[in-house]
């Protein structure tokens, strides 16, 4: 059920933790949310190992768990680290879960080291490219306003050739969504496993979007529709996100889960260990009410106080208040299963809002493009 | 079917079994007194006839959608992460 929680944790319900290696990150993207990407510190080795000790004793891990390396760039902490890393983790929570690990990275540092890396311990790999030169190096600069296409695409290249598994994620702006056959060609090119569009969201320090213009929406639409067609007369080469997410929506019949919104199927650890649960977005952000929205320190955790934890409890009631209103009140709800709090309270302050940007974009507008596009039935 | 589940793209399935079309006629939208339910005739009548065109295929899919995609889905992937 919808994050409520009654006096104990939920059992086997983690999917997905994402951890902080570093803050830091080498570039410093127009639209980045993330607030301490200035800061070099590396999460210790025994912090991680007494985090994992946690973990196992909280009941919260099941049959299988994905680790996502991200909130910062991964690559900026050495490839040994991450051997070091990897067996802390496997020793302890990968004998009672399978593990799978998965990077988020920029690609501009991948190297031969890295791919190594990745062979060995089977991990999975997402890269950030927003098209082509013109489009990537509009917004994903280095710190000194470089482009990071060239080195962003060598990575990118690096990892296809050495057939590691590798998806894209591409942030759609309101000058990208203008060029869909651009966009289009430039990634059918590159056969990543998988193509993700996120749009440029509001969050944290990234305080306006330019998909938030008036005429964005439409725009947004337009693009959506031509990109489809174009997957589509392609024969599907090129498999979306976004495109199978809404298919499955709707050949599912199902209202959809939300990860974001039920606790604790999200973990996320900040490199201090402070940890927190719903949206990763959310950790380490400043809010007048919910402070870092951290739940405290992994390493120290008593999980059984956390269930009347004062913040715990303020974010999971105003988290399901904002559920149950998008259940009343938006006809997408089925589709969509609530939105994402991230996007709620970073764009109305409030976590019981309702449709954000971001829902009329990456879910409405997608629901409705794959519905108008299957609008005549051939029976 | 196992190279559906290796690699499967619904939208693939879908595109295979209903006529892709640029037209506004959308089937179920004309008797529909809100938007919710306009909505939800639409998606009924997409996937009856995906399951019509699909047959047994179908039924398979949407076991792997159930296992694959859950209660759905991130592809493994979900947004920025």
């Amino acid at each position: 059920m919808t994050a409520a929680l009654g006096a104990s944790l939920p059992s086997g319900v983690l999917e997905l933790l994402v951890l902080q290696p570093t803050p830091f990150c080498n570039l410093d993207c127009s639209y980045c949310y993330l607030p301490h990407r200035d800061d070099r510190r590396r999460m210790p080795l025994d912090l991680l190992s007494r985090c994992c000790e946690r973990l196992q004793e909280s009941g919260l891990v099941g049959d299988a768990l994905t680790v996502v390396w991200h909130a910062g760039e991964p690559l900026v902490v050495p490839p040994g680290w991450y051997e070091e890393a990897f067996a802390i983790m496997a020793s302890g929570l990968g004998r009672m879960t399978r593990l799978r690990h998965s990077f988020q990275t920029n690609g501009t540092l991948v190297d031969n080291r890295w791919i190594q890396l990745f062979r060995d311990w089977g991990v999975e790999i997402g890269v950030s490219l927003d098209g082509p030169r013109s489009v990537h190096d509009a917004s994903r600069v280095g710190r000194r306003g470089q482009g990071s296409f060239d080195s962003a695409l060598r990575g990118y290249v690096a990892l296809r050739n050495a057939e590691l598994p590798v998806h894209v994620i591409a942030v759609l702006t309101a000058a990208s969504i203008r060029e869909p056959d651009a966009l289009y060609d430039f990634f059918v090119a590159l056969e990543p496993d998988l193509l993700a569009f996120n749009v440029e969201e509001i969050e944290g320090p990234h305080r306006h979007s330019s998909l938030e213009a008036p005429d964005a929406e439409a725009a947004f639409r337009r693009f959506c529709t031509r990109f489809l067609d174009r997957v589509v007369e392609d024969g599907c080469r090129l498999k979306v996100r976004e495109f199978e997410n809404a298919t499955g929506a709707i050949l599912s019949g199902r209202t959809r889960g939300n990860q974001q919104a039920d606790a604790f199927r999200i973990v996320n650890v900040a490199v201090d260990g402070s940890f927190s649960t719903f949206s990763p977005e959310l950790l380490g952000q400043a809010h007048p009410r919910f402070a870092s929205f951290s739940l405290g320190n992994l390493a120290t955790v008593d999980w059984g106080a956390l269930p009347a934890e004062p913040t715990f409890r303020a974010l999971v009631e105003e988290i399901c208040r904002g559920i149950r209103n998008c259940r009343r009140e938006c006809p997408y709800f089925t589709f969509c299963g609530g939105g994402a709090p991230a996007n709620k309270i970073f764009e109305t302050g409030r976590l019981d809002a309702t449709a954000t940007v971001a829902c009329r974009l990456g879910i409405m507008a997608m629901i409705d493009t794959l519905l108008e596009r299957t609008a005549r039935v051939r029976c | 079917m196992r190279e559906l589940r290796g690699g499967l793209s619904l939208l693939a399935t879908l595109a295979l079994a209903l006529e892709w079309s640029g037209q506004a006629e959308a089937i179920g939208s004309s008797e529909a007194p809100d938007r919710a339910l306009e909505l939800s005739q639409r998606a009924q009548a997409v996937r009856e006839a995906w399951r019509d065109r699909l047959g047994e295929t179908a039924a398979v899919l949407e076991e792997i959608m159930s296992a694959q995609f859950g209660n759905f889905p991130n592809s493994g992937h979900f947004r920025n992460y």
